[in-house]
């Protein structure tokens, strides 16, 4: 007999006192149920793992856009207080857009496709969605003629300012437009000998021109030059000519209207326009670039003014008790039939030309009753003793 | 005939040891899992109550800035406007707009300011104290009037017609919304 | 003969090294596992306590340094005895000609005021601070060192009339002295081009 190993011999034994169908399949059945055992104990915990990891992925995203709107809001905050401040933001990536409707009173800003804060009483001007890891912000403050609010004006590298200086005569209402611009932004001059042929990347591109120079862009540039795609054209329109930015139209065109506009020689009051007040207001719409975003947000300031109109009425009622009645500052504060109307009647009817808010104003009795004031004010700090409105 | 022999049953039963342990040995690294994530979401909770806090000071920060750079309290010298100086005429209209004005106002401040109690007190020579804006919460925004955190902040209080300007502090408390 | 092999095998794997030898390595990873863990969570833990307190500091450096600088500034500037706080003060130093209320003269309504002042806001408040009224030359200032002020340990004000210094500090003994604010507010004196300055700072923790 061979000699066989003692579990050989231990095996043969046992399959002959055991059951022919039970050995060989027990063992199979074992080996089965120990790789049953791990595919399922390891299941289980791959299941484990990916729904922790899903679930934290998702509270890091909502973490991230959480702590990015945080930041955003203290930046709104912050810098909104600061006139003149330029400030220049690293961030991670991230996708902003903004979402103004001056007719419903919605206004946020959403990080991707989630809204992440309200800015239903800041007023800022800004494309309608910004890219990148860079932001910029800019305060101005807004006089009309009192101090009402601060504007900011938020934009990115890829927003690029487009005007034509043809570096005559002209120039200098250019260079005056320009004079407080910061240098930060992406501002591209072009005359005859230079023009933007073409723009790689910038996302934004705002043509800003004077009206009076709308002729002679047409006659040196052709449509061809003057890139349509992605564009958007604000066209002003000053009230005087010695002082552009005291108030205003600005006109808004889209590329396709600008080629439209050169084409068929349209009247330009047969685009979007709207009226400007002051520096801040200006610049506000050529940062918006389309008569949306500038018309919410002006709206906003308007409301903002009338506050601010209502507070100086408040004032000019218990400033007056305190004031000599014999004195001409008294009769400059509440009137009378030799100086006629005084701060509170002016007040006053500012505050009734306000009622419809910027989208209904009527823009030339405004700005009359605006002259009134300043004039009312200037006289006011001659006079000793007598506090100024503003 | 015996199914087992004893060999068979000490095989078998060391093979039921053997699942015994591995499955002793999965279940107690889960546990280990388990402790170590509730640890870790208590420490994440830490973490998140501090950020909350940092939050709140940080508003606490930006609403006093923000009440100091009012443009509807700041003195002005016809445009020139000096820091940490409020007008007192100024100061009286504005708490008369918000007590009577608030349909007009209110939603405005709340909106800048949340809940809060301002106070400016004026402490020489005198004495004499205003309450510029309080909004502790409605039925629809309640707010708990216990989390108040109080900062104080010296300003100068101009009166406009005799140039006289007193020593005055403006107390803010800001309070927590009941989420 | 099978049972004796059945229980040699028993007792070899029960108490021989096999049994054992397993058990051994597996508990050993199981150790390792588990003190890897706790180390994890003590550094977690660590690492968010330490930036929390970083945190807590800045807020408190920074509202310090606002109340000190705001202090001072309302201080000088206010009116008072018919005339500005910085006026008085140089009065005080100089030719002391002014008359006040009460009959006091100006060095006299000042130490009044300011004490007013100090308890109605300062130390109300329950802060620890140092304020001082001093000539920004003199080197006989006491404890005035590269701009950090040493806790003086008393809660004391003196008038020093040789060279004008007023000071009171509350520091306590865990403070470290009074961290000097940034933007004083020099007062010009006379014409000598000497100035005053007056310093309100927050004690340093």
């Amino acid at each position: 007999m061979k000699k066989h190993s003692k579990g050989y011999a231990k095996k043969t034994q046992k399959n002959e006192n055991s059951n022919v169908f039970l050995s060989p399949s027990k063992g199979q059945i074992a080996i089965s149920f120990n790789w049953i055992f791990v595919i399922i104990v390891g299941a289980v915990f791959l299941t484990f793992f990916f729904s922790i990891i899903s679930s934290q992925t998702k509270s890091s995203d909502q973490k991230v856009s959480a702590t990015i709107a945080k930041q955003f809001e203290t930046i709104l905050g912050t810098t909104s207080q600061q006139p003149g401040t330029f400030k220049t933001y690293r961030t991670s990536p991230i996708e902003l857009n903004f979402f103004c409707d001056a007719n419903r009173a919605i206004s946020y800003y959403a990080i991707k496709d989630y809204p992440a804060g309200y800015t239903t009483y800041d007023v800022m001007f800004t494309p309608q969605k910004m890219q990148g890891t860079s932001m910029f912000t800019w305060t101005q403050e807004w006089n009309y003629p009192f101090s009402v609010t601060n504007f900011l004006y938020v934009t990115n590298k890829f927003q690029m300012f487009i005007v034509y200086d043809p570096g005559d005569f002209g120039s200098s209402k250019v260079s005056t437009l320009l004079e407080d611009f910061p240098s930060n932004l992406t501002v591209y001059r072009m005359n005859e000998t230079k023009f933007p042929s073409s723009i790689v990347n910038d996302d934004v591109y705002t043509y800003v021109f004077f009206d009076s120079q709308l002729d002679d862009i047409d006659s040196v540039f052709g449509p061809e030059n003057i890139i349509t795609e992605k564009a958007q054209i604000v066209i002003i329109e000053p009230d005087l000519i010695s002082n552009i930015f005291k108030s205003g139209t600005v006109y808004f065109l889209t590329g396709e209207e600008y080629d439209d506009y050169l084409r068929l020689k349209n009247n330009l009051a047969s685009f979007d326009s709207s009226p400007y007040f002051g520096k801040a207001s200006l610049y506000g719409a050529m940062f918006s670039g389309e008569k949306q975003n500038y018309d919410c947000n002006m709206d906003k300031a308007f409301k903002r003014l009338d506050m601010m109109n209502t507070i100086n009425m408040y004032r000019v009622e218990n400033a007056i008790p305190d004031i000599s009645p014999v004195t001409n500052c008294f009769f400059l504060y509440n009137g009378s039939s030799v100086v006629q109307d005084g701060l509170k009647q002016i007040l006053g009817n500012i505050s009734e030309e306000l009622e419809n808010g910027f989208l209904g104003l009527d823009k030339d009795r405004f700005i009359h009753s605006v002259e009134l004031l300043e004039d009312k004010n200037s006289r006011v700090s001659f006079e000793s003793r007598c506090p100024g409105l503003y | 005939m015996r199914l087992f022999s004893d060999n068979k049953k000490f095989s078998n039963q060391k093979a039921q040891i053997q699942m015994g342990e591995t499955i002793f040995i999965v279940i107690f690294i889960i546990l280990i899992i388990v402790f170590g994530l509730v640890f870790f979401s208590k420490a994440e909770g830490e973490t998140i109550r501090d950020k909350q806090k940092q939050f709140r000071e940080l508003d606490t920060i930006t609403s006093a800035q923000y009440v100091a750079s009012l443009t509807e309290l700041k003195c002005s010298s016809y445009g020139a406007e000096d820091l940490s100086c409020f007008d007192k005429i100024k100061i009286k209209a504005f708490t008369n707009m918000t007590q009577n004005n608030w349909d007009l106002v209110g939603e405005y401040y709340v909106n800048k300011l949340g809940p809060a109690d301002i106070r400016i007190e004026e402490l020489y020579p005198n004495p004499q104290n205003w309450t510029i804006y309080n909004y502790t919460g409605t039925f629809d925004d309640p707010v708990n009037i216990y989390s108040g955190r109080q900062t104080q902040i010296p300003v100068a209080l101009l009166n406009p017609i005799t140039k006289e300007k007193a020593f005055g502090v403006l107390y803010l408390t800001l309070f927590d919304r009941i989420i | 003969m099978k049972n004796k092999n059945t229980r040699a095998q028993k007792k070899d794997y029960f108490f021989g090294g096999s049994f054992f030898k397993e058990k051994k390595a597996q508990l050993e990873i199981i150790g390792l596992v588990f003190i890897v863990i706790l180390v994890s969570m003590a550094m977690l833990f660590y690492l968010s306590y330490s930036v929390s307190k970083k945190d807590k500091q800045l807020y408190k450096q920074y509202a310090d340094n606002e109340l000190g600088a705001s202090y001072a500034s309302v201080f000088t500037k206010m009116s008072i005895c018919g005339t500005e706080m910085n006026k008085l003060l140089e009065d005080c130093i100089t030719t002391r000609r002014i008359v006040c209320e009460g009959g006091l003269d100006s060095c006299e309504t000042v130490n009044k005021t300011i004490l007013y002042l100090l308890d109605s806001t300062l130390d109300l408040w329950d802060e620890s601070y140092g304020f001082t009224i001093r000539w920004t030359d003199d080197p006989r200032i006491e404890g005035y060192t590269d701009g950090t002020w040493q806790n003086s340990g008393e809660n004391s004000y003196y008038f020093d009339d040789e060279k004008w210094v007023y000071t009171r500090r509350n520091c306590t003994d865990e403070t470290t002295g009074i961290k000097r604010p940034p933007g004083l507010s020099p007062i010009p004196v006379g014409t000598t081009g000497d100035t005053i300055s007056v310093e309100v700072g927050m004690c340093a923790q």
